[in-house]
């Protein structure tokens, strides 16, 4: 269950902020965040992932208070509970599909890549259909292609939280059909519950829940609009 | 492998013409300085064995350094000549062993050095194979010189002509290899050993005599009577190329002239023991005097003196250049990491910290310092090969 009480948030700039009343979800729900561009969709998932930290107010997952944990707290439970996939596909260049995939394992840990992590993201580009593009460079994948990398890196860690910010802004129709079909089939599976932001309201149908920024109020959400700031942290989010 | 090793090596890799031109400036900036240092300190110690085995120079006054790199190294002509009557005089004085050097011609560019079988001795040089010089146009050859001609003992080795343009000079001299010297890592490698009376020849001083022949007659009895032409001398009229000594004409060369007045470009002087060396040094104390005596090693010193404020120099230059190499590096740095900033800040989304981004870069650079400092230790090793080569050749 993700809890959100009485939030208050602002960038740092205090051009831009998000006031969050209540907001609740339950464990392997679906949430789209539906809204135009630069309404708060990416604050929110920003928030609930732990990247930026509110100056008031609670966020609470599966129990854990996340705005009590110091960034180190944070960084391990991004990396261990949240599986985030962007509209860029944000994938490392100079990696292979196999390494990409296991980033998250790369940049937590100072040991050797286990042979079992190897062993996963095969089981996953499996599951994924990328088993035969492990070995490839990401310049060699079609947009589609680079995505489903991007959803494999996601889920290698096996998050309880998996955040989509605009994931299939760069797709085709169909291929866009197939990666939202990936994401929720990946979420059923894993008991994930699944954050997307999204500005195609054909989606919407297929979520349990869906937070309009375009309508804010009724989601229990206030955007803060240049208003003076209140004292916040900020690491290095999006806004 | 560690993560963020195998992102680092990753990156550079996928960037590899990039990390080649800064493995090849860090590789630059480690070697010069390495690389200036082993090479002087070889060539030190190489300039400073051979002057501490020669104990005096004697020579026609003029540069001392000229006198040393020419006597010592076979380098560089002095301005004058000295005779052997300078020689005769040292012997007969009492207080050293004269051994008298000619250094002046080449054979295949290599120094000819006509001198006696005591410059031998005090070398310590030893005879690989063959045997040493036994009459007038054999010569030893210097283990290098040999290797690099191709020589054998019984092989014939051409002097080169003084002067090319000196039409009416004399004709080179086709010298017999009598032996090849053991190697003995110094300039006696590089040079050819001839005996003094060969050198003279060479220089024109000394010459033979071709045999006339008889011009044969087929029936000498009926026309010889008629045309008068029975025994006239008759001398070959095919172009001389060279001269070359043989057994045969071995005993028709010989010199003209009082040997007192025979050039030499200088003369080794070992002294019997301490006092006699400065008694010798003694007699050469008037400036009026038209020769010179050295202590090689002093004046190897100087020179070393000299060479080793050139070398602070270079270090000066190359400390400029690891800082300018620095001051890029740091530059390189900050533009990769602005360039960079949405691969971090993917990296940060996704749970790296700070300190791990910093060591991901960290291990960027410490992997081109190793590469770096691998190559300069490689090109190190190679140049230890290469060093005594090269040495010897400016030395």
């Amino acid at each position: 269950m993700l809890e959100i009480d009485d939030l208050e948030f602002r960038y740092e700039s205090g051009s831009f902020g998000l006031r969050v009343s209540s907001l609740r979800i339950p464990a392997g729900e679906s949430v789209a965040l539906v809204g135009p561009s630069g309404c708060g969709k990416t604050t929110l998932l920003n928030l609930v992932s732990g990247i930026v930290v509110p100056s008031v107010g609670n966020i609470r997952f599966e129990g854990r208070e996340l705005t009590r944990l110091d960034d180190a707290a944070r960084r391990a439970f991004r990396i261990s509970s949240v599986g985030m996939v962007f509209q860029e596909f944000e994938l490392l260049e100079y990696l292979n599909v196999e390494e990409n995939i296991l980033l998250p394992f790369l940049l937590n840990s100072s040991q050797r890549l286990k042979h079992e992590s190897r062993a996963t993201a095969g089981e996953l580009a499996e599951s994924l259909g990328l088993r035969p593009l492990l070995h490839r460079r990401i310049d060699q994948l079609s947009h589609g292609e680079r995505q489903r990398v991007a959803i494999a890196r996601a889920l290698i860690t096996n998050p309880q939280l998996l955040l989509a910010d605009e994931p299939t802004g760069n797709l085709d129709p169909a291929t866009r059909d197939r990666i939202v079909d990936l994401l929720f089939e990946q979420a059923t599976i894993r008991q994930a519950t699944l954050f997307m932001a999204t500005h195609d309201h054909s989606l919407i149908q297929r979520f349990d829940q869906v937070i309009d920024f375009s309508a804010p109020a009724d989601s229990g959400i206030e955007l803060l609009l240049n208003k003076p700031a209140h004292s916040t942290v900020n690491e290095e989010g999006n806004s | 492998m560690n993560g963020t090793f195998l992102l680092a090596r990753r990156h550079l890799w996928h960037h590899r013409w990039r990390s080649a031109v800064l493995v090849g400036c860090l590789t630059l900036t480690f070697l010069l300085p390495v690389g200036l240092q082993f090479f002087s300190t070889h060539l030190e110690a190489r300039l400073t064995a051979r002057a501490n085995a020669t104990p005096l120079v004697v020579g026609a006054a003029g540069s001392q350094l000229d006198l040393a790199l020419h006597a010592l190294h076979f380098r560089g002509q002095p301005s004058r000549e000295t005779t052997m009557a300078e020689s005769n005089r040292i012997s007969e004085g009492g207080l050293a062993k004269s051994i008298p050097m000619l250094v002046r011609f080449k054979a295949e560019g290599w120094p000819i050095v006509g001198t006696t079988t005591d410059y031998l001795r005090l070398r310590k040089l030893k005879v690989a194979k063959g045997h040493s010089w036994k009459r007038r146009g054999d010569c030893l050859v210097g283990a290098t010189a040999a290797k690099q001609l191709n020589l054998e003992p019984g092989d014939g080795l051409m002097t080169e002509p003084e002067n090319v343009f000196e039409l009416d000079g004399s004709f080179p001299l086709r010298m017999r290899v009598a032996g090849i010297l053991s190697e003995s890592d110094s300039p006696d490698d590089n040079a050819v050993f001839v005996g003094l009376e060969t050198a003279w020849i060479i220089a024109g001083i000394g010459h033979g005599h071709a045999a006339s022949r008889k011009r044969e007659m087929p029936d000498a009895s009926s026309n010889s009577k008629a045309t008068g032409e029975a025994d006239v001398p008759m001398h070959d009229a095919s172009l001389i190329e060279y001269t070359e000594i043989t057994e045969e004409n071995a005993g028709s060369f010989h010199f003209h002239g009082d040997r007192n007045s025979f050039p030499l470009t200088a003369i080794l002087a070992v002294p019997h023991d301490e006092a006699s060396e400065t008694l010798l040094l003694g007699r050469y104390l008037s400036d009026d005097d038209p020769a010179q005596i050295i202590r090689p090693v002093e004046v190897i010193d100087e020179l070393l003196t000299m060479v080793m404020r050139i070398r602070q120099l270079f270090e000066l230059a190359f400390a400029s250049m690891a800082t300018i190499t620095a001051a890029m590096l740091a530059l390189f740095v900050v533009l990769t990491v602005q360039l960079r900033q949405r691969e971090f800040a993917t990296m940060f989304r996704i749970g790296c910290g700070r300190f791990m981004i910093i060591r991901l870069v960290g291990s960027e650079l410490l992997l081109l310092f190793v590469i770096s400092s691998l190559a300069t230790m490689l090109i190190a090793i190679a140049f230890t090969f290469a060093v005594p080569r090269l040495s010897s050749l400016l030395a």
